[in-house]
């Protein structure tokens, strides 16, 4: 009785945010970009971009740790294979509603079939999404239907895992390879964007599953306490990946002698980057090295929180970082830092794509059966 | 004599001005005003400028297809390019006082929002030691340009006269390009277009950039459908300071409108330099730099 009341209240409550994010997507068609949008040329990827940075890359780490198992064999980490893949799927799909609702003109999206430019490198990075939703929707069915060959699903779950290192680094080349705003970072984002989706990908599927325990079982499973005490680990590990390259981001930020990077200076300041270190990264990082917290049924659950919270602070940070500083090193009257702040409506549209892999996680939990084995609570 | 030349010439810019959509539309030009046919005047009267560069009022029946006018181009044509040319600029900074006149013309013809510009012109100070200088800043049509590379579905082009343009038609309003150029030279069209009634029906061209497309990106085009009837882009016709040149690199020429020049010469005798051409873009602008100046820096100058 109880679980239907919250099951209920919940689906309010996303009822709200949908209601919210139609109505946003209406007036960006009817009323125009400039009513939805910050609308300024000095900054022009707003929130949304880094909303699908934020998704696409959770996708990706929620498939790799999936290929824990379906690639490499690790059969510990089977019962979230499921779970893990499905989460890649529902996060591809609100990235792609973030990145569709950020384009300007999505009627002309055909010309990315019937024209494209393969030097492009956000055309690569569009087929690799693509083809991974195509690939990631088959390989989720054929372990809901226990159907396919052992050799296509060996073969899927490869090439899965092969598309998405291609995907993620191909994102990384969007903002990498942009000579003018070196505060993208160059290659170097690539490499961060490897290990943060793998802590964004862990951190969503502790978020999502542990909270489906904790309503169903009241914990942990026993029989899964193992593979989440790995699962664990490997988080710590790739926390403290994270955490030493943003340290190094930020070191290499201050020693360059280009005045671009002053935005990094400004950057650090600010009460958002501090979040993403601080609150994202290392008290997360701490609650997963010290055994008498990581073991908590909370301590996991608050260190997903934190993360995923931090890296969607961090995906804002970078896509930012890249642009708040004008790209001209003569001009007096430019401000040394752009100021930009989303608007309600970039918000609105962000928390739509979060809505939708909710409300999708919920139908999934209620009707596709996540879970790959039978649990015991003993 | 050359301040007269210089008078005459600003009149006869400010007639230009108001008969300019006739031309950049690719309307029917005049070429027998006193009526070739039988239709009765409708008493709808249009400003056009003649061959001779008169501005004059006809009325709307009065007006026949010239088939010597070269209509901006569409589809397949606009993206190959104009035979035979390659266009370039050259900006004297020792001229420009902040007339803006470039701007005000390039935003008329080009059916922008007022806070919209294809040209800008800038405040510049290279160190602290030197005087500030004002800085046209249009589109530098890159050889090696990274808008053209970046863009998903070649809706950014280059084409063989060295024209960079954007296909709005195509353009799916990624923004892309505009994060990757490095010189900031592109507009996002965020809100509904000006003039929309202006220009309602009218054919659009990569060529003309209009009628301007909501979503899409913009950017200064050098005029190509001017450069295809021998006409000066925009800019460089309003300058009352004649500070945009604009010609042919295989020619080597380039004029303002009344004083020619070689290209090479201009490049070796007055150090022409190319801006930030670290980024390895090959732009096909060059600045004279801002020595010898005709009006001191005046930040209040704005006519
Ligand atoms: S100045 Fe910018 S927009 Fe123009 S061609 Fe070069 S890179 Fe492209
Ligand atoms: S905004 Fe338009 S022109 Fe620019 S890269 Fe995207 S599709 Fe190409």
């Amino acid at each position: 009785m109880k679980t239907k009341k919250l099951y209920t209240l919940w689906i309010g409550f996303l009822g709200i945010f949908l209601a919210l994010g139609f109505y946003t997507v209406i007036r960006l068609y009817t009323k125009g970009s400039d009513t939805v949008f910050h609308a300024d040329d000095t900054i022009p990827w707003t929130l949304l971009i880094a909303s699908y940075v934020f998704f696409v890359l959770t996708s990706t780490g929620a498939t790799i740790v999936a290929s824990l198992s379906m690639v490499f064999g690790f059969s510990r980490f089977d019962p979230i294979v499921k779970r893990s893949l499905f989460i890649g799927l529902i996060a591809l799909i609100a990235g792609f509603i973030s990145m569709g609702l950020e384009l300007g003109d999505p009627l002309h999206m055909f010309y990315y079939f019937i024209s494209p430019n393969l030097k492009s490198p956000i055309w690569w990075m569009g087929a690799f999404y693509m083809s991974l939703l195509i690939i990631l929707s088959i390989k989720f069915w054929q372990i809901h239907k226990r159907i396919g060959s052992e050799k296509i699903k060996k073969i899927l779950s490869i090439s899965a895992l092969i598309l998405e290192i291609a995907a993620l680094t191909t994102l990384g080349s969007v903002f990498g390879f942009i000579e003018a705003r070196p505060t993208f970072f160059g290659e170097f984002i690539q490499v961060y964007f490897l290990f943060s989706s793998i802590i964004a990908g862990i951190s969503a599927i502790f978020f999502f599953s542990l909270i489906v325990y904790k309503l169903k079982y009241n914990g942990i499973p026993k029989s899964l306490t193992r593979m989440y005490e790995s699962l664990s680990k490997i988080f710590a590990a790739f926390i403290g990946i994270t955490l030493l390259f943003s340290i190094w981001r930020i070191l290499i930020g201050l020693y360059a002698n280009r005045p671009e990077f002053d935005a990094l200076s400004y950057m650090v300041e600010t009460w958002h980057y501090r979040i993403e270190i601080f609150i994202g990264l290392m008290v997360p990082f701490a609650i997963m090295i010290i055994p008498n917290f990581r073991k908590t049924f909370s301590g996991k659950l608050l260190a997903a929180i934190l993360v995923f919270v931090g890296l969607g602070i961090e995906r804002m940070n970078m896509v930012m970082l890249g642009q708040i500083h004008p790209i001209f090193p003569h001009f007096l009257e430019s401000e040394s830092i752009i100021s930009y702040f989303p608007t309600i409506w970039e918000w609105s549209i962000a928390m739509f794509s979060l809505t939708i892999m909710l409300f999708l996680y919920t139908l999934g939990e209620k009707y596709l059966d996540l879970e790959t084995h039978n649990v015991s609570t003993k | 004599m050359k301040k007269d030349n210089k008078k005459s010439r600003r009149k006869f810019l400010r007639y230009t001005f108001g008969a300019g959509l006739g031309t950049l539309i690719g309307l029917p030009l005049l070429s027998n005003s006193t009526g070739h046919d039988d239709k009765p005047l409708s008493g709808d009267k249009i400003k056009l400028l003649t061959t001779d560069g008169k501005v004059i009022e006809v009325d709307k029946n009065q007006l026949q297809n010239m088939t010597s006018y070269a209509k901006p181009a569409v589809d397949k044509a606009a993206r190959q390019g104009i035979p035979n040319r390659k266009f370039v600029m050259v900006i004297d900074l020792s001229r420009c006082k902040n007339a803006r006149a470039c701007v005000e013309s390039c935003q008329y013809a080009h059916q922008l929002r007022p806070e919209q510009e294809f040209i800008k012109v800038l405040k510049m100070q290279d160190t602290e030691k030197t005087a500030p200088y004002w800085f046209p800043k249009p589109c530098f049509h890159c050889d090696n340009a990274t808008c053209v590379d970046v863009c998903p579905v070649y809706a950014t082009y280059k084409r063989d006269d060295g024209l960079v343009l954007i296909d709005s038609d195509r353009c799916i309003g990624c923004k892309y390009c505009m994060v990757a150029c490095p010189y900031e030279a592109r507009v996002f069209h965020w809100k509904k277009p000006f003039r929309e009634e202006e220009f309602e029906g009218i054919e659009y061209s990569p060529e003309t950039s209009v009628p301007v497309k909501q979503g899409t990106v913009g950017k200064c085009d050098f005029c190509p459908d001017l450069a295809r009837n021998d006409k000066l882009p925009h800019c460089a016709t309003a300058c009352p300071e004649g500070v945009i040149y604009f010609g042919d690199m295989y020619e080597d020429t380039v004029t303002n409108g009344y004083e020619t020049h070689r290209l090479s010469e201009l490049i070796e005798k007055k150090s022409a330099y190319r801006y930030l051409p670290h980024y390895g873009t090959e732009p096909n602008v060059y600045y004279l730099p801002p020595v010898d100046r005709i009006y001191p820096f005046d930040e209040t100058e704005n006519s």
